[in-house]
């Protein structure tokens, strides 16, 4: 016989030779001494493999950590609920106490119906979208369309791929690369000739007055016969505009004349000078100081509006709080929080406040009020409960479906995003941890792109990915919770779940802080969980 | 009856003393097939779950190990088979016959001996999970071809040649390791 191959020599060795072929060779080695050391070293090697991966038992030390068997994860499940709810009824009782039923001020950004700040940030992008228009436009374009095939080819690879991860996230990063670096190398800064006006200029069309890259203060001290339209960050109008002003501005200080009716739009708006027509101010801070003169109505929405000057006619004001010191020359409406009219306030017509509370509307000794008084409450007619109208659980059923659609898509797409070894009380409280930084910073880093004009697109994209994952963060805890009660991983444990989480966020009155603490949780979770996913390589020394 | 009891019930294992004694053993494997010391200590811990949930199907008459290893044998590979694009990591290539080219390095029986478990241990993690997982199983847990083929879901002979073609990349790389040894 012909000496056998290495191969065969090999499984030979091993003893998984089929009976008949190792007899064969086992006659053969009888005779051949080269074959017969090969066999040898084979098996010489296979007991050093088995003693050296095997002595890796001996070597290592291992920290054995606690067992947490499957009836303390059901246990955790129940404990991860009372945890939530007992939380959020601490939560709620304590503010309650201490706030008599209010959230603290410093936590007011909580409240979504807090639509100051929302008012600020969307005129502060208003603005910034105007003043880049051009650029703005094209960015939004190009980002649109690159989104949409970034999103088609992420979908079109996780098919062909069926589930690689690896393929996934290294076509999104390169998709983000793409998306966030172009827009912001396109915008090409170029702004007109100077937008500030000097005293001594006269112009005889109307102006829309922008500020370049370097100068964002614009002032406008000489005399414009036509209209204005001026963005800017500090916007002063020291000069006399004959038509229309309109400003949109971080501040705008109108100390000159408007011959037309003043539109400003700014988180602080001062007017001390003349405006011939009326006044619109959507600000935080609208103040109109003594000197100024509104020869039609003045109309104010913003947190806080002071009006000292004249108005001779109506005075519109919504918002927080008005606090009125000067003279209008009819009615006064507000709708909102605090109204309170100074001694030297005089209002020649109605005053009809629409506000919370009577004593919120405060009228000092000395103030003027020609016509009726009005006030009325907001809380005079309580609304229906809402879990006793069908459409309200239509609703709840709809959402249900919606996110376990999400969720099929979602898993489907990636597997990996599973909450894993979350389930002691240690691994939530990092969990809410991580995910308060990514519900608090996001939005904060948000502000901060999106007032440098180059990082808007990045800003958009940045917050587009934050409400994602704030959605999505619902449905990945639904998922655990389903799969740690049912025992096993399916869209009926998803369903189970999401079923459960949105039965908990519409409980009376403490289900909005549930939201809330899941929000939180599953955002964090799911960081860790990314993060966990994606250092898997480097496996230097076990 | 002592007997008719035990029969209809299995004895209860105890969870706690299963799980400090075989852990260790269970994360090692797990590190092995993985490549991921996070991962592995997850899968650990998921290993022990399944255990504990199917102890029902626990057979006495194997080592309780076994059984352990079994489990996270499946559940790991089932776990690279998931994150791999390609769930058929482990079939036969194109190139790659059943009587593959006897060349290249040959068996270093006595070079493996004085080589530090360090090594052979670093040697096998940079081999890709073709290769990894089958040497994994045969040497550490020590497992027949017929099981490997089982557990893999490949034929008998391939898992002869993935052994075979294992063994000669753990050859050529703990060479490549004393070369540069030798260099130093």
């Amino acid at each position: 016989m012909m000496c056998p191959t290495e191969f065969t020599c090999a499984v030979f060795a091993e003893g998984e030779l089929p009976e008949a072929e190792a007899r064969e060779v086992a006659r053969h080695l009888e005779n051949c001494g080269k074959c017969g050391r090969l066999v040898s070293a084979f098996r010489g090697e296979s007991r050093m493999l088995v003693q050296h991966l095997q002595d890796i038992d001996l070597e290592e030390s291992v920290v054995v950590p606690e067992f947490a068997s499957s009836s303390s994860q059901s246990l955790s499940v129940v404990g991860f609920a009372l945890g939530v709810i007992g939380l959020a009824l601490a939560f709620r009782l304590s503010t309650s106490i201490l706030f008599g039923l209010r959230l603290p001020v410093e936590l007011e950004w909580l409240n979504p119906r807090e639509w100051v700040l929302g008012l600020g940030v969307a005129v502060n992008a208003a603005i910034y979208a105007i003043q880049n228009a051009d650029a703005v436009v094209a960015g939004a374009v190009q980002t649109t369309v690159l989104l949409t095939l970034g999103t088609a080819a992420l979908i079109g690879t996780a098919r062909v791929l069926r589930r690689s991860m690896t393929a996934n996230s290294i076509l999104a990063a390169t998709v983000a690369i793409g998306l966030t670096s172009s827009p912001s190398h396109a915008i090409d800064l170029r702004r007109g000739a100077a937008a500030s006006i000097p005293a001594t200029e006269t112009i005889d069309d109307s102006v829309v007055a922008r500020p370049d890259g370097k100068i964002k203060n614009i002032d406008v001290a000489g005399t414009i016969k036509g209209d204005l339209i001026v963005f800017g960050d500090v916007v002063i109008i020291s000069g006399t505009v004959d038509g229309d002003v309109i400003a949109f501005a971080r501040r705008v200080e109108v100390s000159g004349t408007v011959g037309g009716s003043l539109y400003g739009a700014a988180a602080i708006l001062n007017v001390s000078g003349r405006v011939g027509r009326n006044m619109l101010g959507a600000a935080s801070n609208v103040n109109l100081s003594q000197s100024a003169n509104i020869g039609g109505n003045t109309i104010t929405a913003g947190a806080e509006s002071v009006i000292e000057g004249k108005t001779q006619r109506d005075l519109v004001s919504a918002g927080g709080m008005l606090d009125l010191r000067g003279e209008i020359g009819r009615n006064v409406h507000f709708a909102g929080g605090q109204l309170a009219l100074g001694g030297s306030s005089r209002v020649g017509g109605n005053l009809g406040a629409r506000v919370g509370k009577e004593e919120n509307v405060k009228i000092a000794e000395g103030a003027v009020i020609a016509g009726k008084k009005n006030v009325t409450l907001n809380l005079a007619t309580p609304r229906p409960s809402r879990y006793l109208s069908v459409s309200y659980y239509v609703w709840q059923i709809v959402r249900v479906l919606a996110a376990f659609v999400t969720g099929l898509i979602l898993f489907k797409l990636f597997p990996a995003i599973v909450l894993t070894r979350v389930h002691s009380g240690m691994d939530w409280l990092k969990a809410g941890g991580i995910g308060f930084i990514a519900l608090v910073t996001i939005p904060v880093a948000f502000i901060i792109l999106a007032v440098t004009i180059i990082g808007l697109p990045i800003a958009l994209l940045s917050l587009a990915l934050w409400a994602a994952g704030i959605y999505l963060s619902k449905i990945v805890v639904a998922e655990f919770l389903g799969r740690s009660i049912l025992k096993t991983r399916s869209a009926i444990s998803l369903l189970a779940g999401l079923i459960l989480v949105v039965v908990a966020v519409n409980l009376p009155w403490i289900g909005g802080l549930i939201n809330f603490l899941l929000i939180l949780l599953g955002l964090g979770a799911l960081a860790v969980s990314i993060y966990r996913t994606r250092s898997q390589e480097g496996f230097a020394e076990v | 009856m002592v007997e008719a009891v035990a029969a209809q019930k299995p004895v209860g294992l105890d969870f706690e003393l299963i799980y400090n004694t075989h852990y260790r053993r269970v994360l090692n494997l797990c590190r092995y097939l993985l490549n991921s010391p996070d991962k592995a200590e997850d899968a650990a811990h998921e290993v022990f779950l399944r255990a504990q949930a199917k102890q029902a199907s626990y057979n006495h008459a194997f080592p309780l190990s076994t059984w352990l290893l079994k489990i996270a044998s499946n559940y790991c590979i089932d776990l690279l088979r998931r994150k791999t694009a390609e769930h058929r990591i482990f079939d036969s290539d194109a190139g790659e016959s059943y009587e593959p080219p006897a060349q290249g390095a040959s068996p270093l029986g006595e070079v493996l001996a004085a080589e530090r478990g360090n090594d052979v241990r670093r040697a096998l993690r940079s081999l890709t999970e073709k290769y990894r997982v089958p040497l994994v199983l045969a040497y550490y847990n020590e497992l027949s071809y017929e099981e490997i083929s089982d557990i893999l879901g490949v034929e008998r002979t391939q898992v002869a040649v993935l052994i075979f073609r294992g063994k000669e990349h753990l050859r050529q790389r703990l060479g490549e390791s004393q070369g540069k040894e030798r260099l130093r």
